[in-house]
């Protein structure tokens, strides 16, 4: 299989997920695609670098978590700060299943950046081992901060779901 | 009342909705930080080599038959200032380019530190450096090519050369140098902050 074909098949079957990460994180469909693309390129570039240490979906995982939180550093980039009458206007004007989609993904954009990013992997079921790869730290230190990130989370979403 | 897992269930209905679009145009140029302080210093530095073989050739080729031999040491010096600050700039270059964004994002973040860190170090020493051999060499050259010019002539140029100098070393040079440290230690801030966020 040549580069090119690797890279297809890479982009088909991870760029969703990746997707969904870039946008819990950013909080705006525009920067997410902007992400997803920068991550993919950042992929190709790497693609000689693979050694099969890890799965690809980890792989690839990896290098989307580095480029979110490089992307966000410089300052026009900077997500959207949501306030909280946004957050209420969002709840109380787009209340439907869209509406459930956009409320958790702007809930997910206000946590702290790695919060973000973890929580979203753990949105998309990648296993505990797999995320704690990915970010560098330890199984028992993930699970603590999965606890606490999914406890933050559904408070804020209920807090404004109920609005 | 939603639980997480409902949460889940509603994330992973618009990832099943999620397409995954077009293929991204992998020859297009990378706006990733990463990428972009790589090509600055690339660029930066294929300039300088090009300025040092310019001034090398109007030297050797230009025909200008300075009387002194501290003027072709003045342009000599221009050209060897040129091509270590060339040098310089492939080094942290190359530095940039050693940063493995497949590595884990705890590894990841040091080594951005690490390379933030070098480089607020790197500038403090540098950038005043370079613009005081520079200034030395471009006066040593000025120094006979106003010999021939007339004693006016060359009280305005050596005023305003003077008056340049000190305004680019004192006031511009510092202010620039002031805003590029504090950029840098906000960047290295942020760094520290998010593998803070992943060790608590």
């Amino acid at each position: 299989m040549t580069q090119q074909e690797t890279f297809t098949r890479l982009y088909r079957q991870y760029a969703p997920g990746i997707r969904q990460l870039c946008r819990g994180y950013t909080g705006s469909a525009t920067q997410a695609e902007d992400l997803l693309q920068e991550s993919f390129l950042a992929v190709w570039n790497n693609m000689h670098k693979y050694r099969g240490d890890a799965s690809w979906g980890t792989w690839i995982y990896r290098i989307a978590v580095n480029t979110c939180l490089l992307y966000l550093r410089k300052e026009k980039t900077k997500p959207e700060k949501i306030t909280d009458d946004a957050l209420l206007n969002l709840a109380e004007e787009e209340y439907n299943q869209d509406g459930e989609v956009q409320l958790l993904y702007k809930c997910i954009s206000r946590l702290p950046e790695t919060d973000r990013l973890i929580i979203s992997m753990v949105l998309e079921e990648l296993p505990y081992e797999d995320i704690a790869s990915i970010a560098g730290i330890t199984a028992n230190n993930l699970r603590v901060k999965i606890h606490r990130i999914k406890k933050q989370l559904t408070e804020m979403f209920n807090s404004y779901a109920r609005v | 009342m939603q639980e997480f897992e409902e949460l889940k269930h509603i994330w992973q209905q618009s990832t099943s909705a999620s397409q995954p679009g077009s293929l991204p145009n992998v020859s297009k140029a990378s706006a990733l930080t990463k990428t972009k302080l790589q090509r600055t210093q690339r660029n930066g530095a294929i300039c300088l080599v090009l300025t040092a073989l310019f001034i090398a050739g109007l030297g050797f080729w230009g025909g200008f038959n300075f009387k002194y031999w501290y003027t072709y040491a003045a342009m000599a010096l221009v050209c060897v200032i040129c091509l270590a600050q060339a040098g310089l700039m492939f080094y942290i270059y190359h530095s940039i380019k050693q940063i493995d964004e497949t590595a884990p994002t705890t590894e990841h973040l040091l080594q951005w530190e690490a390379y933030y860190t070098s480089r607020q170090r790197l500038i403090r020493w540098n950038g005043p450096l370079y613009f005081l051999l520079l200034s030395l060499a471009m006066g040593l050259y000025l120094w006979e090519v106003l010999a021939r010019a007339s004693g006016q002539f060359q009280l305005v140029s050596l005023s305003i050369y003077l008056g340049w100098m000190v305004i680019a070393y004192f006031y511009l040079g510092k202010k620039v140098l002031k805003k590029e440290e504090q950029r840098i230690m906000d960047i290295i801030e942020h760094l520290k902050q998010l593998e803070m966020q992943l060790k608590e």
